[in-house]
């Protein structure tokens, strides 16, 4: 038997294209008990050269696909088989070895430049990589090629024009899969910007596919393009596929209030003070039409429904800059006065469980004879865990300090507060309700002309509901 | 422009609802603006393309609409073959299933063994199919099915997954077989096909069994290896007088099939002065043939001698002098393979050319020395092979009955023989109508790799050089190829079909090497596929058949052929002679019946007294089978010796004739 696989492989090498002959090596191998040389030699007759002995060789393949080594001894016995190394550098593609792949199709390209797989492979591995230059002299190869499917594939890439080649029609659908599977080879390895031109590619190629566009929602949210990630998941979740739908919809609604072009929102605060000894009620209605960030919203405020036509700057590190011009009805009286505010407001958060939170809002108000106001709200506690069986209860455990100042030095807008607070409630991806309870003692910071004591106490209950579409 | 929608709705229109009858079944309409190969695989077993309104097999490409109307057809006896995906298809339960498989090698359930590779893989959708349906056809890795259907009513549904391929067999050989299976019944038969017998091969095969199986194959004659009875063996004499026998007694004649210059193994080793020498002078023993020096005139002698005692010592209808040339297809390329180079052939070249062939090799490699050699080496196999005709015509005076037939490599088609193998069909040919010979063109093998429509080009060759076209004949060879051929090494299902198709289309006679290389599935059909119609048309109440050799048509009844009670008719098939002839239904079978006949019919009559007439003609004896026990014979008028071949085969005289014969 060694000597019989002694010949075949003599036999072999005499005449590579006896593709046959390699099978029966790798038979005389196995039975030799020699599985890796056996293994090599069964594994270069089943890529590459006549499809019997191919076919011949699966059979005494082992079923699972082969290691990237078998595919190295394979080239070692049959250095010249480019289908084998071609498969190799693919493999070592999908494996994200990157550079491996390319010197191996460096060399199919090299030893086979009729190739026009592997120049059109090396060729989007270095459009990838930005390397036009290299990368356009491979690509022209697949182009200029008989195989027309392969030209239209470069042609996708490079967003040419498809062409029906050699009267074969073109074949877009196969086409999407081969550019999808590069743009998920590039999401894969962190080419963010090679992914989304593949991504675009194959959307182009093939609408009907969902699963692009979901694709695209979440290379643009990883790039922070949040606007461009908003919207593609907007078309993915119209997918037929459940998943697809599912996992867009989910996202999407998670951006949309930053996004969404036309934007319902309402909330509805009533605080009972012991203080005043009374019921406060805030609500707001608003619609945004997110014209290049210029909202327009009317709301409720206060004993008067106040239309107006305002702007807001987007949120940025927490701080928001606001203004509005309109008109406020007393549904009192009815009187209708004019009403110009505009504000500014910082927010933030630091820390979880244990966290610090702070709130500033500077407030002009025309109607309050030009007032401006300054609030600020600190917070500092502990966030506990959420209850399950409860829907994800949330609650915090917090303390109060809070001040607040005004230009026209008004009695009841200067005073300063501290005191335990306790909050707990439900927020979901579209609304949120939350009950407050807050004992504060406080101490007013203008005496002059004051009618109130100068320390007080305060109990507040607040009820927050909150909802936007 | 139609679409192909449109196509098939106006189908359904037009003839979908009529009630086929079986002939309306031989008709296919193919659905579509892009036939693609289905007319090329329908048509190799006769099928005839019609108008959608007279045809029975619909072929419905991928995006075939649906319509009910289809089912109902489908009941009614039509036979829909559809391919790949389409809303039809789906409404018959062939639907894409989500996953996708690579396609490259095929399982096919009459043949698991039988690698089956498509030399261009395909990825295809796995498909659900209908419950019950039969899978004739999976991809051999994952499973899935390719090709499959069921029966429904009186016609049937062949779903097949993808394009069968340009030529009609890349990627499904059985596609006729899995039709059949399904019950659709080629159109016509023919009975003139020949076969050779290795006896190396089937040396313990029973001829009771197999001679009616190779009669029904179509087969008319057997060539057998007669080198293997060269010698007398009371043994192997035996069973080879048990195999002409047997033969005789189905229909079939029996051919002694020479392949001189080789002999016999025993004769080898007997004399080895004998043997031929190589260019290096080495004893031409080459693949399986032992090749003997016949320039000699003692090696000659004794084997003329032996050929003689051999033809005389069995009962054989006729001689096949096949390759009697010199090797090998390598031509000077290989001096270990080129011969002759024996001792007679060296001296007889130096008279003429003064100088040693062998230096060719050598001293001598001038394209002019070559030249001279090459040309009388094909002049010296000429000269055998018609000493050889000559002394086998001689043995006629012993055996008036014997064929003969000169088996010669294809050199026209392929010119490189003549160099290569010393063959020269150019020289033989004209001697042809002096020995009364049939040529039988050997398809050479460097040639087998390319289609079957290689035929009609090799007969055009022939048929422009032979003043005897008649006596034309081609030499299919069915065996692993050496080439890298698809989707099978050897040729099988469409792909053998298609080749006896355009073969017999294009020779009156073909010949098959060899019947054991012949798939088993692939023999009922070989009829079928060898019955050449020029015209078949359905009139009034029965058919009009046009055919240039005579042929079978399927019917279970009995017949009037041009309003005639027709004799020649088993219980399956009625056979008629050449020409244009009308047949419809009879009331009541003749007397007697010509069961089946092996010569080519020129007309038949029911004579009275129990007695059928047949006027034939025949290259050896004719074999007429006979439905009661003969009792006379009469051959153009006169009383001649009945001679037969078990109880109810006649054997009739070689010639143009009239026979009468009469049952008890």
């Amino acid at each position: 038997m060694a000597l019989a696989a002694e010949h075949f492989e003599k036999a072999w090498r005499l005449k590579p294209e006896r593709r046959r002959v390699l099978v029966d090596l790798g038979r005389a191998l196995q039975a030799l008990g020699r599985p890796e040389e056996a293994m090599a030699a069964l594994l270069a007759a089943s890529r590459g050269g006549e499809a019997h002995a191919a076919e011949a060789a699966r059979r005494f393949l082992p079923a699972r696909y082969p290691y990237v080594y078998e595919f190295r001894q394979a080239l070692a016995l049959d250095p010249g088989n480019v289908e084998l190394r071609r498969e190799l550098a693919f493999l070592l593609l999908q494996m994200d070895l990157r550079d491996e792949a390319e010197a191996e199709l460096q060399i199919v390209t090299g030893t086979a430049p009729d190739d026009q797989l592997g120049a059109a492979q090396l060729g989007f591995l270095y459009l990838a990589r930005n390397v036009a230059a290299a990368a356009m002299p491979l690509l022209d190869r697949a182009l200029k090629g008989p195989d027309a499917e392969l030209a239209n594939r470069v042609r996708a890439v490079l967003r040419q024009p498809q062409l029906a080649g050699s009267g074969l029609p073109a074949q877009p659908l196969a086409e999407a899969f081969e550019v999808k599977l590069m743009a998920e080879r590039s999401y894969s390895a962190g080419y963010l910007k090679d992914a989304l031109r593949y991504l675009h590619a194959a959307r182009r190629l093939d609408p009907s596919d969902f699963t692009v566009p979901l694709k695209l929602g979440w290379t643009y949210n990883i790039l922070r393009q949040d606007r461009d990630a908003f919207e593609w998941f907007g078309v993915a979740r119209r997918s037929p596929d459940r998943l697809v739908a599912q996992e867009a919809a989910g996202a999407w609604r998670n951006l949309r209030p930053e996004h969404a072009p036309v934007r319902f929102s309402a909330w509805f605060l009533p605080v009972y003070s012991s203080r005043w000894r009374d019921v406060f009620s805030y609500g707001q209605l608003r619609t945004e039409w997110n014209w290049r960030r210029l909202p327009v919203r009317p709301y409720l405020s206060e004993n008067s429904v106040v239309l107006a036509v305002g702007a807001a700057s987007r949120t940025w590190q927490g701080l928001t800059f606001w203004g509005e011009a309109g008109s406020a009805v007393s549904y009192l009286d009815r009187r209708v006065l004019p009403d110009y505010r505009g504000g500014v407001a910082l927010w933030r958060t630091f820390g979880h469980p244990i966290f610090f939170e702070t709130v500033y809002d500077g407030v002009y108000v025309s109607r309050l004879g030009d007032n401006l106001l300054l609030y600020a709200q600190n917070r500092a506690g502990y966030n506990l865990p959420p209850v399950r069986g409860l829907a994800n209860l949330q609650s915090r455990l917090y303390w109060n300090g809070n001040l607040t100042v005004d230009s026209r030095r008004e009695p009841w807008a200067n005073a300063f507060e501290t005191g335990p607070g306790f909050r707990f409630g439900w927020v979901g991806p579209s609304y949120s309700f939350l009950l407050s309870v807050d004992y504060l003692r406080g101490r007013y910071t203008v005496g002059r002309g004051n009618p109130f004591p100068p320390r007080f106490s305060d109990l507040r209950v607040s009820l927050w509901y909150g909802y936007q579409y | 422009m139609a679409t192909n929608t449109e196509l098939v709705r106006r189908a359904c229109l037009l003839g979908l609802l009529a009630v086929p009858s079986a002939w309306s079944q031989s008709g296919f309409a193919v659905l579509s603006h892009e036939p693609g190969s289905w007319p090329a695989i329908l048509a190799s077993v006769g099928f005839e393309p019609r108008p959608p309104a007279e045809a029975g097999i619909f072929v419905l490409r991928p995006g075939s609409s649906g319509s009910p109307q289809w089912d109902e057809r489908v009941r009614q006896g039509a036979f829909l073959i559809l391919e790949g995906e389409s809303s039809l298809a789906g409404s018959f339960g062939f639907r894409p299933g989500e996953e996708r498989i690579r396609a490259a090698s095929v399982e096919e359930a009459r043949l698991p063994e039988l690698s089956i590779v498509w030399q261009k893989p395909l990825e295809l959708p796995r498909f659900e199919l209908p419950a019950g349906a039969r899978i004739f056809a999976r991809e051999r890795w994952t499973g899935a099915p390719l090709l499959a259907g069921f029966p429904r009513g009186q016609g049937a549904v062949l779903w097949v997954a993808a394009d069968p391929g340009e030529r009609g067999y890349e990627r499904f050989p059985y596609l006729i077989h899995a039709l059949r299976d399904l019950g659709l019944d080629p159109p016509f038969r023919s009975a003139r096909l020949w076969a050779f017998f290795d006896y190396g091969h089937r040396a313990r095969v029973d001829p009771e069994y197999f001679a009616p199986r190779w009669r029904s194959a179509g087969i008319a004659a057997l060539h057998v290896s007669a080198w293997h009875f060269f010698e007398p063996d009371p043994e192997r004499d035996a069973y080879l007088r048990q195999l002409i026998e047997a033969c005789h007694r189905h229909g079939v004649l029996v051919y002694a099939w020479l392949e001189l210059p080789h002999v016999s193994e025993e004769f080898w080793r007997r004399r080895p002065e004998c043997r031929e020498k190589t260019a290096l002078l080495q004893d031409a023993h080459l693949d399986w043939r032992k090749l003997i020096n016949l320039l000699d005139r003692d090696c000659s002698g004794a084997v003329q001698s032996g050929v003689k005692d051999l033809i005389i010592r069995f009962d054989w209808d006729g001689v096949n002098l096949a390759e009697l040339y010199f090797e090998s297809l390598r031509g000077l390329e290989a001096p270990a393979r080129f011969t002759p180079m024996n001792g007679r052939f060296r001296e007889l070249f130096r008279r003429q050319a003064g100088f040693d062939p062998i230096e060719i090799f050598g001293a001598r490699r001038d394209p002019e020395s070559a030249r001279k050699v090459l040309e009388f080496r094909a002049e010296t196999a000429a000269r055998l092979q018609e000493e050889w005709l000559a002394a086998l015509d001689l043995l006629r005076r012993a055996k008036p009955h014997l064929d003969l037939v000169l088996t010669h490599i294809d050199d026209r088609f392929d010119a490189r023989m003549k160099d290569a193998l010393g063959a020269d069909s150019a020289r033989m040919l004209p001697l042809a109508q002096r020995y009364d010979f049939t040529f039988l063109v050997e398809d050479p093998a460097t040639v087998w790799h390319l289609g079957p429509s290689r035929y009609t080009e090799i007969a055009r060759r022939y048929q422009r050089s032979s003043s005897s076209a008649g006596r034309l004949g081609i030499d299919i060879n069915i065996v692993e190829r050496y080439q890298d051929v698809y989707p099978t090494r050897q040729q099988t299902g469409t792909e053998l079909l298609q080749q006896i198709r355009h073969a017999a289309s294009a020779f009156p006679r073909v010949a098959l090497y060899f019947e054991k290389s012949i798939l088993a599935p692939d023999l009922p059909l070989l009829s079928p596929a060898a019955a050449v119609v020029g015209k078949a048309e359905r009139l009034r109440n029965g058919l009009l058949v046009d055919s240039p050799h005579g042929v079978g048509v399927p019917s279970t009844g009995p017949v009037l052929v041009n309003g005639k009670p027709w004799p020649v008719a088993d219980e399956s098939v009625v056979w008629l002679p050449a020409g244009s002839h009308y047949i419809e239904a009879a009331r009541a079978w003749p007397p007697v019946r010509v069961l089946d006949f092996n010569g080519e019919l020129l007309s038949a009559a029911v004579s009275g007294g129990g007695a059928v007439a047949l006027t034939y003609k025949s290259s050896s004896r004719a074999l007429a089978r006979i439905s009661r026990k003969p009792a006379r014979l009469l051959i153009n008028g006169m009383e001649a010796v009945l001679e037969t071949a078990g109880p109810g085969a006649v054997l009739l005289p070689r010639g143009a004739n009239v026979a009468v014969i009469r049952a008890e």
